[in-house]
């Protein structure tokens, strides 16, 4: 199956559907269009699919009460919640349907807390009840003495989303998608049936096309439209505590909605205790110019550290950890969320444009909302096109238990299997050598250190890659036949050992 | 699963694994098995390839992989089991370790002692949260030193170091004499946490300047790394912004501290130290479980490998004589715990049983600023129990207390034995 | 005129004070032990010392450790590093071979402090 994934390609390509961008949205489509005949192709300019918006954010898979009546937002937000149990089943991805509990310090923010609850009720998200302080304790355990009450969310869960969005990548692959990496689109020409797709690695053509670009949606529309959008990256920093503190914490927390300086509010700052046991703590949100740049910010991350520092205790896991545990942060990173500037998410086909589909602005919650959109627009396509249903269509995506998740009797039945069962590579989140292979295997091969890391967790515990990281690069090399001084962190030229020692020369 | 009868078990094939084996197995203890993960004996000895290793131990002038294969030398001599590319997966109370290799699957042992050598890892970019983008190029000394010495490769060519610790400032030097540039290390404290003779050997020799009260305040680069700025910091170790300046350079290589390594012991539930990192012991290098020690980088981090040895011979010595019953088991407990006091800090062993182990115990601290000559003493409230003089005293090399048990004359429930340096 | 000087003979790294008069170390102070006063006599004429480095073999991809056998002139570190770089012997390599002979006339022998291959323990 190795045929469908190409890393370089010249040339003109004739394609049935097009997709452009492989996160949360444009992976969601090109798994919905797996679903017919179709010769499909996923244009996406990282080295690896899920490389952009979808791969930094919260992790909550959100219930839908904050979202505003009315809105795309919230009506997909709903739809999708309920779609989570299933795709996630079928794509064997962990999901954790956790709760998820808003809390309020003042009797301001119950009021607030009163709206929510009724925009919940309007937009019909299940289980939705504003909890007095005793009813909040019974629920999510011993809150700070300050906190007066809560929203509680039964249906709030958490996912890891690059896990999810490679697992419907990797299922969209097996049923016939064709993925492009380090494929940039640069301009895009409306010809006299579909489009011209002029990219960095030859031209693709097609006569439909979904923009699921992120925060480019923006450009991408306004090539083909005269109805032009803009896209604001807004970005959001989050710190991420080590796993010994797992299921020290149960439910997805929030801090009461804050209003924005500029007009339409955030959600605030979050605990979210994700699938892998790690704890995130975020985030901030600031308007940015680049749509790429998703480096920390010094003032990001002061303001979460700040904000948890100061009232850690209003959270349960306080009264076991009582002081915010700041050495066992391990890691931070930041995250952009594609905002446009209508404040909802833009969908459907392009007025102006017959066969472009937008996809766009999908921020908060759009991790939620992708595949419900996904499913409905690719439906509405498909009868509009008369698509011819793919029988040969599996929506299950299996893959080998984790060893990590193995109890003793299964590592022995694994080892028996293969013997790289045997090697432990990362020691901090116990990964073995033989699923680093599966990785570098895939559908979807991953073939730089952090590709590898998205999909086994190696590296991403508390050491970090200190023990692991020269291990795994000799593990590409062995593997690929590429050479150790060009085996990259993220692709291009992202070399980790660009050069060999002891060669003869000047000092 | 079944499982093997061992006496003792020892977690780690370094050079504390090494010492403890050969000090028990010295002591008449023969059904003994080291676990190893790598596929070698020595730990991260082997890739330090400078010397000044061994001058107490051996006295002789030693490279790191010259020490390690002395002991590798002794280990082979005896029978002593190693199992090399096997990692512990977990160890409990009553002393079971479960173990996995690719050669041998999972396999179970029961020991009558454990005794856990798992050294120290790195501190990373992650837990300093320096701000900044992503790339390749950022990484500690000791994976820089892992690359160029164990496989052959260079990180970079024009280095920035954050950190003046030894292992940063002893891969200053390589770098120099591989043909890359060092632009300048970074300290955030007013003085390096590396051995004096490191900073002249290593970094004024080269011309190598070291910006004190400096830090790395963003590191900028899509891909690669293109730079760093560094800013000043004020006496809370803030950085002061004003400050802030560009440093071009392709390499940010972090080489601030050491953090013993115990996830197994903490997974067994074995109490540990806040200002270690390292579990709780006795004077015999005992943890809360009985039967269980500690010792080397993963008890507290040494400047000294010839320190790792010496300690590791009392714990290997200490988990013999618990297995021949010879620690007085039945004699009463007699406990007293010790305090970190003024210029102090990480004071092992943390309690000091007077009924049972050796009646000298050495103390063992780091001084938590710099001092010039001063003196180190022990004391029950204001009697002094033990005393020395220092020369000088500095954070980067730990200090030594010798204590003798028929010293300590009469004390209350909740006394303690403080520690301190007076200037 | 007086230099203060840090002794790198072990890793006590004691604090000397120097008295230099021309070319002649006077006045010693700040040593725990004798081997302070070489030190200083010798740092504050000619300073001194052990070169380690890697070097690579021929037919093998790993490098291998190498150590002078006595300390050489400081001012020649950097000399004798790049020299170190034009030879790659043949494995194998033992821990204690001589792998290159006086090496730039300095009297110093490059001594192999690793094996290659290495071996399996």
């Amino acid at each position: 199956m190795d045929r469908n994934i190409l890393f370089f390609k010249t040339g003109v390509s004739m394609y049935d559907a097009i997709v452009i961008g492989s996160g949360v949205s444009g992976a969601s489509v090109a798994r919905e269009l797996s679903r017919y005949k179709l010769k499909i192709a996923v244009l996406e300019k990282g080295d690896d699919v899920c490389s952009g918006t979808s791969k930094g954010n919260s992790a909550v898979v959100h219930s839908g009460y904050d979202a505003r009546y009315g809105t795309n937002k919230a009506h997909y937000n709903v739809i999708g919640n309920a779609m989570y149990d299933n795709l996630c089943h079928e794509l064997s991805v962990p999901f954790v349907r956790n709760g998820t509990i808003t809390y309020a310090l003042s009797e301001e923010e119950v009021e607030k807390l009163q709206e929510l609850t009724e925009n919940a009720k309007k937009n019909k998200v299940p289980g939705v009840k504003l909890l007095n302080r005793k009813e909040l304790e019974e629920v999510g355990g011993d809150f700070g003495a300050e906190v007066c009450g809560g929203l509680w969310a039964p249906t709030g869960g958490v996912v890891c989303p690059y896990n999810l969005v490679i697992a419907m990548c990797e299922n969209a692959a097996e049923n016939g998608v064709e993925f492009f990496l380090n494929t940039e689109v640069n301009h895009i020409e409306k010809e006299a049936i579909g489009y011209s797709i002029k990219t960095n690695r030859g031209e693709f053509i097609s006569k439909i096309v979904f923009n699921c670009a992120g925060t480019h949606a923006d450009e991408m529309n306004n090539f083909v439209s005269s109805e032009k959008l803009k896209i604001i990256p807004r970005k959001g920093n989050y710190l991420i505590l080590d796993r010994k503190l797992s299921g020290k914490v149960k439910n997805t927390i929030f801090q009461a909605p804050k209003k924005l300086p500029g007009g339409g509010h955030t959600k605030g700052m979050v605990m979210v205790p994700t699938v892998d046991g790690t704890i995130i703590l975020g985030c901030d949100s600031t308007d940015v110019d680049d749509k790429d740049d998703v480096s920390t910010t010094r003032e990001g991350i002061e303001a979460v550290y700040q904000y948890f520092s100061e009232n850690w205790k209003n959270f349960p896991v306080s009264r076991e950890i009582p002081e915010f545990p700041k050495k066992m942060i391990i890691s931070s990173y930041a995250g952009l969320r594609a905002h446009s500037v209508t404040d909802d998410f833009i969908i459907g086909e392009v007025k102006d444009a017959e066969g472009f589909f937008n996809m766009a602005g999908i921020e908060s919650p759009g991790l939620t909302a992708a595949p419900a959109i996904a499913a409905e627009l690719v439906s509405e396509v498909s009868k509009k096109y008369i698509f011819e249903i793919n029988p040969a269509f599996n929506p299950l995506r299996k893959i080998p238990k984790q060893f990590r998740d193995m109890n003793d009797e299964e590592r022995i039945k694994a080892l028996e299997r293969d013997k790289n069962y045997g090697k432990i590579i990362c020691r901090c989140e116990e990964v073995t050598k033989a699923e680093i292979l599966q990785a570098i295997n895939s559908i979807i091969p991953a073939k730089s250190v952090n590709a590898i890391k998205m999909r086994t967790r190696a590296g991403m515990g508390r050491c970090q890659g200190g023990y692991c990281g020269p291990e795994i690069v000799s593990i590409i090399s062995e593997e690929t036949g590429i050479p150790i001084t060009e085996i990259t962190l993220s692709g291009e030229d992202s070399f980790i050992v660009p050069y060999e020692t002891c060669i003869p020369g000047e000092i | 699963m079944i499982m093997t009868d061992v006496d003792i078990a020892i977690v780690g094939g370094g050079c504390a694994g090494m010492s403890a084996a050969l000090s028990a197995y010295g002591h008449g203890i023969r059904n003994i098995v080291i676990f190893e993960r790598n596929s070698y004996l020595g730990g991260v000895l082997k890739q330090c390839i400078h010397n000044g290793f061994g001058i107490h131990k051996f006295r002789e002038d030693l490279t790191g992989t010259q020490y390690a294969a002395k002991l590798i030398d002794d280990i082979v001599k005896t029978d002593i089991c190693i199992k090399t590319d096997t990692i512990v997966l977990n160890i409990t109370e009553e002393k079971e370790i479960v173990a996995v290799s690719s050669k041998e699957g999972i396999t179970g042992y029961r020991a009558k002692s454990i005794i856990l050598a798992m050294g120290c890892r790195e501190r990373s970019r992650g837990e300093l949260m320096i701000p900044g983008s992503r790339p390749a190029g950022v990484l500690t000394a000791g994976v820089a030193q892992r690359y160029m010495n164990i496989e052959g490769y260079l990180v970079g060519k024009k280095v920035f170091i954050l950190g003046s610790g030894d292992i940063g400032l002893i891969m200053a030097r390589q770098f120099v004499l591989e043909g890359a540039e060092v632009v300048a290390i970074a300290e955030v404290m007013p003085y390096s946490g590396g051995l004096a003779r490191n900073i002249v050997q290593c970094a004024e020799d080269f011309g190598i300047p070291i910006y004190y009260n400096t830090t790395v305040t963003g590191i900028v680069g899509k891909k690669r790394v293109e730079g760093v700025f560094i800013s000043d910091v004020d006496e809370n170790r803030k950085p002061v912004l004003s400050t802030e300046r560009f440093v071009d350079c392709d390499t940010l290589m972090l080489s601030v501290g050491l953090i013993p390594e115990n996830e197994i012991a903490f997974k067994a539930g074995i109490k540990l130290s806040e200002k270690t990192g390292g579990p709780i012991v006795d004077d015999m290098l005992q943890t809360d479980i009985d039967g269980i020690f500690s010792c080397g980088n993963c008890l507290h981090v040494h400047d000294l490998v010839d320190f790792v040895s010496i300690e590791s011979e009392v714990a290997g010595k200490n988990s013999a004589m618990y297995i021949l019953d010879k620690i007085k088991k039945d004699k009463k407990p007699l406990v007293i715990e010790t305090n970190d006091g003024e210029g102090v800090s990480g004071t092992v062993p943390h309690r000091i049983d007077l009924n049972k182990g050796e009646e000298e115990v050495t103390l063992m601290f780091r001084p938590n600023s710099k001092f010039r000559s001063c003196t180190a003493t022990a004391r029950i409230n204001d009697r002094i129990i033990s005393s020395k003089k220092m020369p000088v005293a500095v954070p980067g090399e730990m200090c030594e207390l010798k204590i003798n048990k028929n010293d300590f004359g009469p004390f209350e429930k909740n006394d303690k034995l403080t520690v301190e340096i007076i200037p | 005129m007086e230099k203060e000087l840090v002794c790198i003979n072990c890793p006590l790294g004691c604090r000397l004070k120097v008295r230099v008069e021309g070319e002649e170390a006077k006045e010693i102070t700040g040593n725990l032990c004798k081997r302070g006063i070489e030190y200083a006599k010798q740092e504050s004429i000619l300073p001194m010392r052990v070169l380690t480095a890697n070097m690579k073999a021929a037919d093998c991809e790993r490098p291998f450790s190498v150590v002078s056998s006595k300390p050489l002139p400081k001012n020649m570190l950097i000399e004798c590093a790049m020299e170190l770089k034009k030879h790659s012997p043949k494995t194998p390599i033992k821990m204690g071979d001589v792998v290159i002979e006086n090496i730039l006339n300095t009297g110093c022998d490059i001594i192999a402090t690793s094996n290659l291959p290495e071996e399996s323990l």
